[in-house]
């Protein structure tokens, strides 16, 4: 028999403090499908993914039946489609992006990652084409995201790529101007990209995965901060430590990531496929009450930004990683605390308040998860200063040997201080100012490599 | 040394003090009675135990019926009931977890339990408290594999609905995964 009180405490996470499974993401592997004819590639990738994932809403449904778990998002992660598509060009390219929007349509879910490439060494004729696509390609479809990864802790930071990404991401905003730039919210620049993410829009099915694999994330700020607040009141501020307040994290986070594991074996189980991972990544969204902002609000931090933001984002994101870990030996992805600043909105009236800022969010993602995300920058903000940002963001990561990544948007037409709306989980911001415009273009545009660091050196 | 097999169901109620279950079990003792299986709970100041347990032949029922009352007292309402082997509920199904939460109100266990029993589901342990305002419910119920999780969910729901009462069926396994320290240990 199961305790009463403990079944009360799990019931009281989805009830009230928003715990659900954020996404079920539904690994493939198209290397299989690569052929020098587009037409025979294309149908390949399509007849594939549907294959895979043709019963993947129907399945997650009856799961979310049977355990009374919210599941909130269905998604598909494909193998890096510059891989897939080699020897293509970006017609072709563009073709593919919309054979895999049409495939992830049909099989009913919102987002597919995977139009990516890994350039963080040097990159391919057809990588390159890849991120020419991208303006069209982004903008073009519903649900394609895309990714490059443009340096690792063993590579370096590829600068043509960072260059060749800071003046696309201004490229993709133009031609997303319709919609505010909306489609740069599907691109992520990612060092050091994980294998197997499941949370988009970074979301890939990398090297070494199975044929197909259900990955898993899981999130639940609201269920972190609720915890806190238990504990605080019960115990008292004065009698409480920091150590205390980690402790109560890492429970937390293993109750969660138990939810995580339970409802990725079923599923795999049912779909026939490889379990893959559990990633526990506190992922806001602009719900009330779901909030890593909160989160910080309610360890002390109430201006978030103000001097300790970084440390409380420390001891946030290593509490959650460790009670992820205790809880599941396979724990995976991303991993930590996200702080994307549009989709939480704390964070985002703390922008708009003038306390966060581009360089205090920088500082924190050196000891969280993942790096500058959902950020609304000037429209007019110039390629070589985006490619600047990512540069910084990537050297973060390279050199702590940790993922980072950036999905900025310049929203065409907004200076800093005015706002942007994308709507739902996408939420809302005001545009952030970015100092120092123009003043490091020299440095980007030399280009070439920043060579791996010497930690790269393990052997 | 051998375990015994149940034999008798034992249940005694009296109005809860210290020392009941000490007293009880060196009684048992003393009649080399064995004791299998026991579940116990104090309930509105009231201690009610149900024991499961071996009785030698050689100890006659109603005289362990006796010696039990007097050694708890005479308010003890105490009973001993001949065990059935093969009596337990056969179910090819899951074992869900029933939790209710909201507005008290008289007749609302009825209403949920009637429900559960039409579907064929079965109470294997049910917790019910209830004040001048709030009811809470946690029920493990066995349901068999055929059951329409969704019909029965809507049924509870729009049966409890003028008692704003929240009323989930979640598999138990969910709960056994978030409270045990080794997942290995979930049941599959």
């Amino acid at each position: 028999m199961i305790r009463t009180d403990a079944i009360f405490n799990t019931i009281r996470m989805f009830q009230e403090e928003h715990l659900d499974v954020r996404t079920v993401t539904l690994g493939v592997d198209l290397q299989d499908c690569s052929s020098p004819v587009g037409q025979h590639l294309r149908d390949k990738v399509h007849a594939k993914i549907v294959g895979h994932a043709g019963g993947l809403v129907r399945a997650s449904a009856e799961i979310e039946r049977r355990f009374g778990i919210p599941i909130v998002n269905r998604r598909i992660a494909v193998s890096p489609i510059a891989t897939v598509a080699a020897g293509h060009g970006t017609a072709e390219l563009v073709r593919i992006a919309m054979t895999l929007d049409r495939a992830a349509g049909e099989v009913g879910v919102d987002l597919l990652g995977g139009y990516s490439a890994l350039v963080h060494k040097h990159s391919t004729p057809t990588a390159r084409a890849l991120i020419d696509s991208l303006p069209e390609a982004l903008a073009g479809t519903e649900r394609v995201c895309a990714s490059c990864n443009v340096a690792s802790t063993r590579a370096g930071i590829n600068m043509d790529a960072v260059l060749h990404l800071g003046r696309t991401v201004r490229a993709i905003a133009e031609a997303d101007a319709a919609r505010h730039g909306f489609a740069c919210a599907k691109l992520v620049v990612f060092a050091n990209m994980p294998d197997d993410n499941p949370f988009m829009a970074g979301a890939v099915h990398g090297q070494g995965e199975a044929d197909a694999v259900i990955n898993i994330g899981v999130s639940g700020p609201g269920v972190v901060t609720r915890a806190l607040q238990r504990l605080i009141e019960d115990a008292g501020p004065a009698n409480l430590t920091l150590a205390d307040i980690a402790e109560e994290i890492k429970i937390t986070a293993f109750r969660v990531t138990r939810v995580g594991e339970l409802i990725g074996r079923e599923l795999a189980q049912r779909l026939g496929v490889a379990f893959g991972i559990v990633d526990l990544s506190l992922a806001p969204t602009p719900k009330v009450g779901d909030s890593i902002g909160e989160i910080l609000q309610t360890m002390g931090v109430i201006d978030v930004g103000a001097p300790g933001s970084t440390a409380a984002i420390a001891l946030l994101n290593d509490a959650v990683k460790k009670g992820g870990a205790f809880a599941s030996s396979s724990i995976g992805g991303l991993s930590g605390a996200f702080i994307p600043v549009m989709e939480d909105a704390t964070l985002a009236r703390a922008a708009a308040d003038g306390s966060l800022t581009l360089d205090k969010l920088e500082a924190m993602t050196s000891v969280c998860s993942v790096g500058l995300d959902m950020i609304a920058i000037p429209g007019d903000t110039p390629g070589e200063t985006i490619a600047g940002i990512i540069a910084d963001e990537m050297a973060i990561g390279v050199t702590n040997n940790k993922t980072t990544a950036t999905r900025l948007i310049p929203v065409p037409g907004r200076a800093a201080g005015e706002h942007v709306r994308f709507g739902g989980l996408f939420g809302e911001s005001v545009v952030l100012p970015v100092r120092g415009v123009d003043g490091s273009s020299q440095f980007v545009r030399f280009g070439g490599r920043i060579p791996a660091p010497i930690q790269s050196l393990r052997n | 040394m051998t375990i015994p097999n149940p034999t008798h169901l034992l249940t005694v109620l009296t109005p809860d003090q210290t020392g009941i279950i000490a007293g009880l079990t060196a009684l048992l003792d003393e009649l080399d009675v064995g004791l299998l299986a026991i579940s116990e709970t104090v309930l509105h100041d009231y201690f009610t135990v149900l024991m499961s347990v071996g009785v030698p032949t050689a100890v006659e029922i109603d005289v362990l019926r006796d010696k039990v009352q007097a050694q708890i007292g005479a308010d003890a309402s105490v009973t001993v009931v001949a065990h059935q082997p093969g009596s337990s509920v056969e179910m090819d199904g899951e074992r869900y977890v029933l939790t209710a939460t909201g507005q008290a109100r008289p007749g609302l266990v009825h209403v949920i339990s009637s429900i559960v029993a039409a579907r064929g589901g079965n109470f294997v342990d049910l917790f019910s408290n209830a004040d001048a305002e709030q009811i809470s419910m946690v029920a493990e119920i066995d349901l068999p594999a055929d059951v329409a999780l969704d019909q029965l969910q809507i049924d509870l729901e729009h049966a409890t609905s003028h008692a704003a009462l929240h009323v989930r069926l979640q598999h138990h396994r969910l709960f056994v995964a978030t409270n045990e320290i080794a997942f290995r240990r979930v049941p599959t």
